[in-house]
């Protein structure tokens, strides 16, 4: 099978893990502020999870792309959340894992489903060491496929060698390549994944 | 999701093989230039002085074959570097298909496998993203333009940088990672994806 005959524009997804590389917020915003602007008119629960210093950057950027944060807000179907009170101030990854789930949760289908755009440079912080990221990152899949969430984690290529770009492509079973998701074959399954990371944490040899 | 290769790793036609240990490289080293004998083919293994060392002591009968052109190490000096310019595509792509040329004209040999062990990327020497990529994307062209070669391109994921594995996986079809071939989601498209 190719590639190829895997690819989804990125509009028409309904769920799924994704992760996107850029060079910058600028190519970040360039690449995604459409499809959050399609996700916007097409009655999902659209949200974004940054940090707390680019919270309102985030939502001017949504404004001056057209999107009307005041109706969609009021409406429930917007929200632009900080990683910080997702966590309580404390970050783990039960808690992030808890956090997610409690954003995602549909309890029924006359909820919309969630498209999130997430900022992933938050496992370069102190406070969530790559580990626990990582972790985070591969235990989410099976809370994301269980609500039909869509989500797109965004990181900047820039800020990461190649350990960390490809423990990215292990735990997330879709990449974003130009305006289309592809199906990665570099994804590796959480319960194959996580002894290894677990061992990895504790020091313990693979 | 796409499924994994059946295709043995060392008869697909571009390969990146991203190493997380040294041990593998031998181990590829060994499997590719054995197939490449089987299948009547010229091996041109290209590594550090010290790996080729390793390869020729590596590999059963490696003297006589050498000897009789079946078997070609080279240094990655040799092989990529440019007297004044250091890495240059252009020149590595030259000598690559000057060794393509003589594999088809050879008596005993028909097509060129490649290995390369492309340590030096990671060295103060190393090529920027964009020339590694420009080379890569020369060895899909030879591929495709119908060049009797299979090249085995191996990379250490220790020291390499977040962009030039993205490149890589941008400009070979396939990758070899965690031991499995899988299609590269990556492959032909845009640069800056």
């Amino acid at each position: 099978m190719t590639s190829a005959s895997n690819d989804v524009p990125a509009s028409s997804a309904c769920s799924g893990h994704v992760r996107a590389f850029f060079r910058g917020e600028e190519e970040e915003y360039r690449r995604l502020l459409p499809l959050a602007r399609e996700c916007a008119h097409s009655g999902y629960r659209c949200i974004h999870i940054v940090d707390a210093q680019h919270q309102s950057e985030r939502m001017l950027h949504l404004q001056e792309s057209g999107i009307d944060l005041v109706r969609l807000g009021a409406m429930g179907r917007l929200q632009v959340r900080n990683w910080d009170a997702m966590s309580g101030g404390k970050w783990d990854v039960k808690a992030q894992l808890d956090a997610m789930g409690e954003l995602v949760r549909r309890a029924d289908l006359s909820v919309p489903a969630a498209h999130i755009w997430a900022g992933g440079d938050r496992g370069l912080s102190g406070e969530a060491g790559w580990d626990d990221w990582i972790e985070f990152e591969c235990m989410v899949n099976p809370i994301l496929a269980a609500n039909s969430a869509f989500v797109v984690c965004t990181y900047d290529l820039r800020r990461h060698d190649a350990r960390m770009v490809l423990d990215l492509l292990h735990t997330h079973p879709l990449v974003l390549t130009g305006g289309t998701l592809r199906a990665n074959g570099l994804f590796v399954p959480p319960e194959e994944l996580l002894p290894e990371l677990r061992a990895r944490r504790g020091g313990v040899q693979e | 999701m796409p499924e994994t290769s059946t295709v043995p790793a060392c008869r697909a036609a571009h390969v990146c093989a991203l190493l997380e240990e040294t041990a593998v490289f031998q181990e590829i080293v060994a499997s590719c230039a054995q197939e490449g004998f089987s299948a009547g083919k010229q091996v041109l293994v290209v590594a550090g002085s010290g790996s080729l060392g390793c390869v020729r002591g590596m590999l059963d009968g490696a003297d006589e074959r050498e000897a009789s052109g079946e078997l070609r190490l080279v240094t990655w000096t040799r092989m990529y570097s440019h007297a004044r310019v250091g890495f240059d595509a252009c020149a590595a792509l030259e000598s690559l298909q000057a060794f393509a040329a003589e594999a088809c004209g050879h008596r005993h040999c028909r097509g060129l496998r490649v290995i390369s062990h492309m340590e030096w990327v990671v060295s103060a020497a190393g090529g920027n993203p964009r020339s590694i990529g420009s080379y890569e994307r020369g060895i899909d062209r030879m591929v495709s333009d119908g060049a009797d070669l299979i090249s085995m391109c191996m990379y250490p994921v220790r020291g390499l940088s977040g962009e030039l594995l993205m490149e890589l996986l941008s400009v070979h079809p396939k990758t070899l990672v965690r031991g499995k071939l899988v299609e590269s989601p990556f492959f032909a498209s845009e640069p800056n994806a």
